[in-house]
């Protein structure tokens, strides 16, 4: 009798750790989608034409119609369109030899039809003329629910310590 | 037939076969997942270990240092100067790690790269670890907030990640220096 009633509150133990691992959340979409922009940035050495316009298509599928970036020191701060700034990315992407961009800790936020990532990236770049970068940055990043899809609206850095 | 007898039909296991392969039974579950709740608890909140990454804090804290986040450092004493502290960075799992050398209200600068802390220079052990040119005008911290800033000042300033933090972002102390 003992061990049915444990084997009964073992199984139902897995099946409530299943459920919440497994059970489909919103915000484990948005992560997909931060996860897709991290892909759709990196670079690993040289690309043919085929991989930039697909890395190209993949950036404007995720970024709204406006966007706006406010990150200290970037010089296209301000509003943009998504074709705007699909284009500025590539222009960027094609003054690095590599890229890798990959998030560390994330914290995602979601109220209604609006998420909020919080969020602190380790970046590597080689650059083709000015060496390696290499740093750790917080930033937040603001989405929009539009026609079923998360679409990224907004990108900041978040400035811990002020000197 | 005794349970004597029965018992002593089963050779007895060592120490070492009993500790890698118990026997799984509801109390040694119930301890398991007893032993679990507390190890997750005391390491994912009191004590919460962590890697060094870059190297503003040598020669304290090399790159790569492991060592852990003491938070409860705070729980009955202020933060003050000379404390090495762990900074939360845009969530719990990323953190900087940094030395106090200002409270609030205090005047910090750096001069020729001395530093500098209401028109006294600082002349304690932590802050001269590493030759410094730095130049910095002299700051109020904000009330609420400490100045941090890392060992490491042999690096370039414009590479150092420095400056005024409000206290509510400290996580608590490095263990294990």
């Amino acid at each position: 009798m003992k061990n049915t009633i444990f084997t009964i509150l073992l199984v139902l133990a897995i099946a409530i750790i299943a459920w919440f691992v497994f059970k489909p959340d919103e915000k484990k979409i948005v992560q997909k989608r931060l996860d897709d922009l991290c892909e759709a940035v990196n670079k690993q050495g040289e690309e043919n034409p085929v991989t930039i316009a697909a890395k190209n298509l993949a950036l404007g599928n995720l970024l709204h119609e406006n966007v706006t970036i406010n990150v200290n020191e970037f010089p296209f701060n301000g509003s943009h369109s998504s074709s705007e700034l699909t284009s500025l990315a590539t222009q960027g992407r094609a003054y690095c030899k590599y890229i890798n961009v990959h998030p560390q800790s994330v914290d995602i936020l979601i109220q209604d039809k609006e998420a909020t990532i919080q969020t602190v990236f380790k970046i590597k770049l080689t650059t083709n003329f000015k060496g390696d970068y290499n740093e750790i940055r917080s930033f937040v990043f603001k989405l929009i629910k539009t026609d079923k899809k998360w679409l990224f609206t907004s990108f900041e850095d978040q400035q811990i310590l002020k000197r | 037939m005794t349970d004597n007898n029965k018992s002593e039909e089963q050779p007895r296991r060592s120490w070492l076969s009993r500790f890698l392969l118990p026997k799984i039974t509801p109390a040694f579950c119930l301890r398991f997942i007893i032993l679990c709740a507390i190890a997750y608890g005391f390491f994912g909140y009191l004590c919460i270990p962590a890697w060094t990454n870059g190297k503003s804090m040598e020669p304290v804290y090399k790159d790569g240092t492991f060592l852990f986040c003491w938070t409860p450092a705070y729980w009955s004493r202020k933060p003050r100067p000379g404390d090495a502290v762990m900074i939360k960075y845009g969530g719990t799992k990323v953190m900087l790690l940094k030395r106090i050398v200002a409270v609030e209200g205090d005047i910090v600068e750096f001069r020729k790269g001395d530093l500098y802390v209401n028109n006294e220079k600082v002349t304690a052990r932590w802050n001269a670890l590493t030759p410094c040119d730095w130049e910095l005008p002299p700051r109020t911290v904000s009330p609420g907030h400490v100045y941090v800033v890392g060992d490491n000042r042999a690096m370039p300033m414009d590479e150092h990640q420095f400056g005024e933090v409000h206290t509510s972002k400290i996580a608590g102390v490095p263990l294990l220096q």
